[in-house]
């Protein structure tokens, strides 16, 4: 695929979104754990993994709802005067 | 007056007895103080009772009041702050090991705000870890209980405001509002509590959850009464980069010009029986207030519960990712200092990429709109406050939460003013809420909406045996 303009369009957005594994496996969250510094064991990961994944397929879901012309919600205001 | 009916007089009740000389502000404070030495022992509600302050403040009111120096409605009038507000000098330690014994240098900016218009504070409240979490059972402070059975939650992160201020413990509270914090113990334990719109209120000085969900908001017995309490702490704060500069109006102004002709959107399709749906008791009597609002001249329109849905996904990536990142320093080096359960949902916040807290904030901005976008139809939204009664500890699931509607999220996702007040009882004798939302910086009709539905029922009126 050329990448390009095409990565514009919608559709070749969630295809390319759609390589992506929806569900992340104990040992691939044990990495992330130790890249992020995290001391933390497989009985402490095992707890967590359910989470994780509930919030990927939020991820999943919410991203049906927004399109190119969709902006953050959060906005840097320039003209903001420094804290009292 | 006994020290029980002393200390469940509403705010507006006491401001006037004060006046009147019925009692003294010593008095009122010592029946507080006295209620809790003797109730909370059971209940947990507070994590630090400040009496020698409270007795202090309480002597010096008496003679401002006596010299002729009238602060307000709130001179005189004992409260309690949940356990995240920075308060100078006094131990402010969130629920948890972590700020065990952090004694803050500085006051939060509504906390200032309360001491400037004469409050006695009586002391720091109990709450979920870090305002997120659950009840917590490996903190260092006990799990606060519900004053109706003390067997069942009192709801949270503001626990301890819901269970102090329904065990007649203290007039009025704040509490903070990231998920429904605000809303579900007001909920459970039979009170009244108002998340403000997203900027009224400074956050400044108010340990954080989620910077951009976060609110910080009154909690009191009746509606009038937190109406007090958010003119006492609304305003602009430059302190705070999310306060808004907008005109603070006078929010009893129009308390009592009734409801008529005013349109209720009840967005009950495809929300209310979402997974496992909303308690069939507490549905019904949601419904029935609905029916009361009716006859006082509301006109309810069903709208689509879709996008109210979907704001909860937005609202848990958008809050597991900003508090991770706040307290990701503490996680790497003293992860054991917090309790297992915040610890369990926090820690999901390290595994999200930046691109999906980005994706949440874009949806943030859908949603937004969409929901915004009734109020070309409707003047705000009513719905249960919680999905459920509050559940017993013995048998809390973890998970429930995910797999029932939340009706308190969408409203920190869109920052509009919510408040939640009772609407009846369960057969078992838990109270259950109503919500009622407003548009942006509507929070006099909120007010107004649950007063005319405060005083056609007596819900408000009721006590639990303690």
């Amino acid at each position: 695929m050329d990448i390009g303009l095409a990565c514009f369009e919608r559709d070749n957005i969630w295809a390319l979104g759609e390589n992506m594994a929806k569900e992340i496996t104990l040992a691939e969250l044990q990495t992330m754990a130790k890249r992020s510094g995290l001391q933390l064991t497989d009985e402490d990961l095992e707890k967590l993994l359910p989470g994780v994944n509930r919030s990927y397929n939020h991820i999943f879901e919410l991203r049906g709802l927004i399109t190119d012309r969709t902006e953050p919600a959060a906005a840097f205001v320039a003209s903001r005067t420094e804290k009292s | 007056m006994t020290p029980t009916e002393l200390s469940y007089l509403s705010i507006t009740e006491a401001s006037s007895g004060l006046r009147r000389k019925e009692f003294s502000p010593v008095e009122l404070a010592q029946a507080c103080l006295k209620r809790i030495e003797s109730l909370d022992g059971n209940l947990h509600s507070f994590i630090t009772v400040t009496a020698d302050l409270a007795l202090e403040q309480a002597r010096k009111t008496e003679q401002e009041l006596r010299a002729g120096t009238d602060k307000g409605p709130l001179h005189g009038i004992p409260i309690a702050l949940k356990d995240l507000y920075a308060t100078k000098n006094v131990r402010t330690t969130c629920h948890s090991a972590v700020l065990q014994d952090w004694l803050p240098d500085h006051d939060a900016t509504t906390v200032t705000k309360l001491r400037e218009a004469g409050t006695i504070l009586l002391g720091k409240l109990g709450m979920h870890e870090f305002a997120f979490g659950g009840p917590s059972v490996d903190a260092p402070f006990p799990a606060v209980r519900n004053p109706w059975n003390t067997a069942h939650i009192p709801g949270g992160s503001s626990s301890g405001s819901g269970a102090a201020l329904a065990a007649g413990l203290s007039l009025g509270s704040l509490g903070s509002d990231t998920g429904g914090s605000i809303r579900t113990p007001s909920s459970h334990c039979g009170v009244v509590g108002m998340k403000p719109t997203y900027g009224r209120v400074s956050r400044a000085g108010v340990v954080p959850l989620s910077w951009s969900l976060d609110h910080a908001g009154p909690m009191a017995r009746s509606v009038e009464d937190c109406a007090i309490l958010l003119q006492a702490i609304a305003g602009y704060d430059p302190n705070d980069p999310a306060s808004a500069n907008v005109r603070v109006p006078d929010f009893r102004a129009g308390l009592k010009n009734g409801i008529k002709s005013l349109r209720v959107g009840l967005p009950r399709a495809n929300w209310f029986k979402e997974n496992r749906g909303t308690d069939p008791e507490t549905e019904g009597l949601f419904n029935d207030a609905l029916r009361t609002l009716e006859s006082l001249g509301a006109i309810v329109v069903e709208i689509d519960g879709q996008p109210f849905s979907l704001a909860r996904k937005a609202n848990q990536t958008i809050l597991v990712a900003e508090a991770y990142a706040y307290h990701e320093k503490r996680f790497q080096e003293a992860p054991e200092k917090f309790g297992s359960s915040v610890r369990r949902r926090m820690l999901e916040g390290a595994f999200l990429r930046a691109a999906d807290y980005i994706t949440a904030l874009r949806a943030r901005t859908v949603l937004n709109e969409e929901i915004r976008a009734n109020f070309s139809r409707v003047d705000g939204f009513a719905t249960p406050t919680a999905p459920r009664p509050p559940e017993a500890f013995e048998t809390i699931d973890p998970n429930e939460q995910n797999l029932r509607p939340s009706f308190t999220n969408p409203f920190n996702l869109t920052g509009l003013p919510a408040i939640s007040l009772p609407c009846g009882f369960t057969k078992d004798n838990l109270p259950v809420g109503v919500q009622i939302v407003a548009q942006p910086f509507e929070e006099s009709t909120a007010f107004r909406v649950a007063y005319a539905y405060e005083q056609a029922t007596v819900w408000h009126k009721r006590r639990p045996k303690l």
